[in-house]
């Protein structure tokens, strides 16, 4: 299929080889001239008895000179491989997604967090390549040492060093072995020569003595330079493509004799699950789990492809691209816009909103940021108590609470509110697009293929895309309610328990080793790290031993968290009856910052059963989304959408990954209902 | 939210049934409604509205088309 993909794709590998033969070429001049100046070096500072390696003071005091001559040949090599190559193909990945022309605009170009996605790019490939370096200041000052320490013939060494940095390539005495080293540096690439190659390599090897396999610089610098380029082009338009929301992908190159079984069935299609050759990202995924082969890399398939020294691609796809199973589409799904383009990954902001959400949503693109993308500007925000107006979409921050880079507690603050808005105005969008709402909604639930309180609600304000979650949010509202009666009393049970150990002897030891045994359980979802982590944040320190630590982890083991309105209930602690309630189990670890928003999330859920933050008045004075359960109350508009903002909120926290976990275990199934609306931001 | 205003909010609602929004609530706020809890809890008469108003805003408790 001759298409645009191919020739975009085709483009990226060509200019790859190039870029690698010329930084070759270059890596050869590098090596040779370090070659000759070790020697060099080698021959003036050591002193020979008879021909014979003598003074061992001089085989140390050698070493820095040695690292000097590779950093200042090599490590400009590779400076210019990274700086200039890396920027180079950049700037042909984003030219290959603009000549695609099917994806949106935004996303055709490299925004801000490819472009911290490149730079740490060459920082990591900066680092192998001097580790290279590194590497063999170390062998070849080992070289002098050992042959010095061995009266060695000072030839000898010179051969060793001469092949530890070009193996085979390396330069001799004789002319017989410098013509056939010639031959294989100007032929190793010519296909027709191969065999004449492969020869004249054997014969080095066997009647030299010289080694291509070793462990020579040349060798590992060589297959740096070939897989730094390509996989850096392959992590680049991989992030793009994820942010583009491109999940299919088909996989290009030529086959030479050296190909690998699996890329040559992979380019030639015998492994095509469809007749375009289109694959999903899983489906890739699977394959290169199932299977193993030589120079296989670890890592993600779609970066890492064949292996070492692997000259193959992938390009990313949408399957709507195509028209049928095979032909692309030629006319652009996506009309390149006459005005111009914005460069944001949020779209078009007003000035507030360019300041304040990068530090809320982050610099880097993210379901959240394509849906922030696809609002309209938010109108100036205004003073008053943390609010947001969904009649006038306005925003409310105090003048003094809107510095949200300084304030932690602002800046989740204004995310909450921020995710109010996309809660609205998204819906809002979806309420006046039907076709989009179709797109984004069918496979969800089936009350939001009705659109009930997402599309349609008792005003176009008041519809909500939280609302697709309704049911999941009962269902954990059921759980949590019906997991309080019995955890409350097994806890403070296994509370009364660790004081018993605590008070017992060597009792701060053990109550440490119980409480950390806890945290290391299965169970249990967060780590020692983690635990530390939110306790920091709350201004407290992690100490097993500290009853604040001890209760903070007990309460997320048995999923329970402070109510204002628990009711009391009788437990038997200790073979005593008490009154317990959610009302006295402890708060300080959920006071402020992301946890406070944790206990409003899961306040939302189970209206206020559990967790606090807004009252039940206010959850009461809201529309019913339908959603009802006898014991169990009904789910207000105001239910949904405060668990959303909470959601968003926790979600672009510096803590995310930690918030995540904590969300799924307390209420699965809403944490993962908001998941797959975020999941689809790529459908809009 | 500090404790000492947590532990006033859980006897205000206690007494009265239900609280305040206390999420979006800043330190400030929480330090001017302490006292006016503790008098509402002791006297067993809840705050008035004119007296939250200084503290929380004329339309705090006008949140129909609010969400805090």
């Amino acid at each position: 299929m001759a298409d645009i993909l191919e020739s975009t794709t085709k483009y990226r590998i060509k200019q790859i080889e190039i870029a690698e033969a010329e930084y070759y070429q270059q890596l050869t001049k590098v090596l040779d001239k370090i070659e000759d100046d070790i020697t060099s070096l080698a021959n003036k500072m050591l002193p020979t008895t008879d021909g014979k390696l003598i003074n061992l003071q001089q085989a140390i005091a050698i070493r820095p000179q040695i690292k000097a001559i590779l950093e200042k040949h090599y490590l400009p090599f590779a400076d210019r491989v990274v700086r200039q190559g890396f920027s180079k193909q950049a700037l042909r990945v984003e030219k290959a997604f603009k000549a695609i022309g099917f994806i949106p605009p935004e996303f055709q170009e490299l925004t801000k967090g490819d472009l911290a996605l490149v730079k740490n790019l060459k920082q990591q490939y900066f680092t192998q390549f001097k580790d290279i370096s590194n590497t063999f200041t170390r062998t070849l000052s080992d070289k002098v040492y050992q042959n010095t320490l061995l009266g060695s013939e000072f030839t000898e060494l010179e051969k060793e060093l001469r092949q530890s940095i070009n193996g085979i390539y390396s330069s001799s005495n004789d002319p017989q072995m410098n013509k056939l080293v010639d031959y294989v540096k100007r032929n190793k690439d010519d296909l027709s020569k191969a065999t004449l190659v492969d020869k004249a390599v054997k014969t080095l090897q066997t009647k030299f003595g010289a080694d291509r396999a070793g462990n020579n610089m040349k060798r590992y610098a060589g297959q740096l330079l070939n897989d730094s380029l390509r996989d850096f082009d392959a992590t680049l338009n991989f992030n793009k493509s994820k942010d583009a929301g491109l999940t299919y992908v088909k996989y290009y190159g030529d086959i030479i004799p050296t190909t690998r079984q699996i890329c040559r069935s992979l380019v030639s299609g015998s492994l095509n699950k469809r007749k375009n050759g289109l694959f999903t990202i899983d489906e890739v995924k699977s394959m290169w789990s199932s299977r193993s082969w030589s120079g296989k890399k670890s890592g993600n398939p779609l970066v890492v492809r064949g292996g070492y020294n692997c000259r193959h691609q992938w390009s990313f796809v949408n399957p709507d691209w195509y028209e049928d199973e095979e032909v692309l589409k030629t006319k652009p799904l996506v009309p390149t816009p006459k005005e111009k383009k914005s460069t944001s990954i949020f779209g078009s902001v007003s000035e507030e909103e360019s300041s304040l959400l990068p530090i809320a949503f982050g610099a880097t693109a993210s379901n959240f940021t394509r849906m922030v993308n696809k609002l309209p500007k938010l109108p100036p925000i205004k003073k008053g108590s943390p609010a947001y107006r969904y009649f006038t979409d306005e925003i409310r921050m105090p003048i003094t609470q809107r510095n949200i880079s300084k304030n932690l507690k602002d800046k989740y603050m204004f995310t909450h509110e921020y995710g109010h808005r996309i809660d609205h105005k998204l819906a809002q969008i979806l309420h006046k697009d039907k076709k989009l709402a179709e797109k984004f909604m069918p496979t969800l639930t089936t009350d939001a293929t009705l659109g009930e309180g997402v599309i349609s609600g008792a005003t176009e304000y008041q519809v909500q895309i939280s609302n697709i979650a309704k049911k999941a949010v009962m269902a954990d509202r059921v759980v949590i309610k019906n997991n309080i009666k019995k955890a409350l009393g097994v806890m403070e049970q296994e509370k009364a328990d660790l004081a018993k150990v605590f008070l017992g002897k060597d009792g701060f030891k053990k109550i440490k080793i119980k409480v950390e045994d806890i945290i290391k359980s299965k169970e249990f979802p967060l780590t020692i790290d983690e635990v530390t982590i939110l306790l920091r944040e709350q201004g407290m320190v992690y100490d097993p031993a500290d009853l604040n630590t001890v209760q903070f982890v007990l309460q997320i083991k048995h999923k329970l968290l402070h109510s204002e309105y628990g009711k009391w209930a009788n437990y038997t602690i200790n073979n005593e009856v008490q009154k317990l309630s959610l009302r006295q189990i402890n708060v300080d670890a959920w006071r402020t910052n992301g946890n406070l928003h944790f206990a409003d999330y899961v306040g939302a859920i189970s209206n206020n059963e559990m967790g606090f933050g807004h009252t039940l008045g206010y959850y009461k004075k809201s529309h019913s989304t339908g959603i009802t359960q006898r014991g169990y109350g009904t789910i207000t508009n105001r239910h949904t959408t405060e668990a959303f903002a909470n959601y968003t909120s926790l979600s672009n926290s510096e803590h995310k990954a930690i918030y995540k976990k904590l969300m799924k275990h307390y209420a699965p199934n809403t944490t993962s209902g908001f998941d797959a609306i975020m999941e689809r931001s790529n459908l809009l | 939210m500090m404790m000492e205003f947590s532990v006033l909010h859980l006897q205000y609602i206690d007494k009265f049934g239900d609280g305040f929004n206390t999420i979006a609530m800043s330190e400030d706020e929480e330090k001017a409604l302490i006292p006016l809890m503790r008098r509402a809890v002791d006297t067993n008469e809840k705050i008035k509205h004119k007296d939250l108003e200084e503290i929380l805003g004329k339309d705090f408790d006008n949140t129909e088309d609010f969400e805090i």
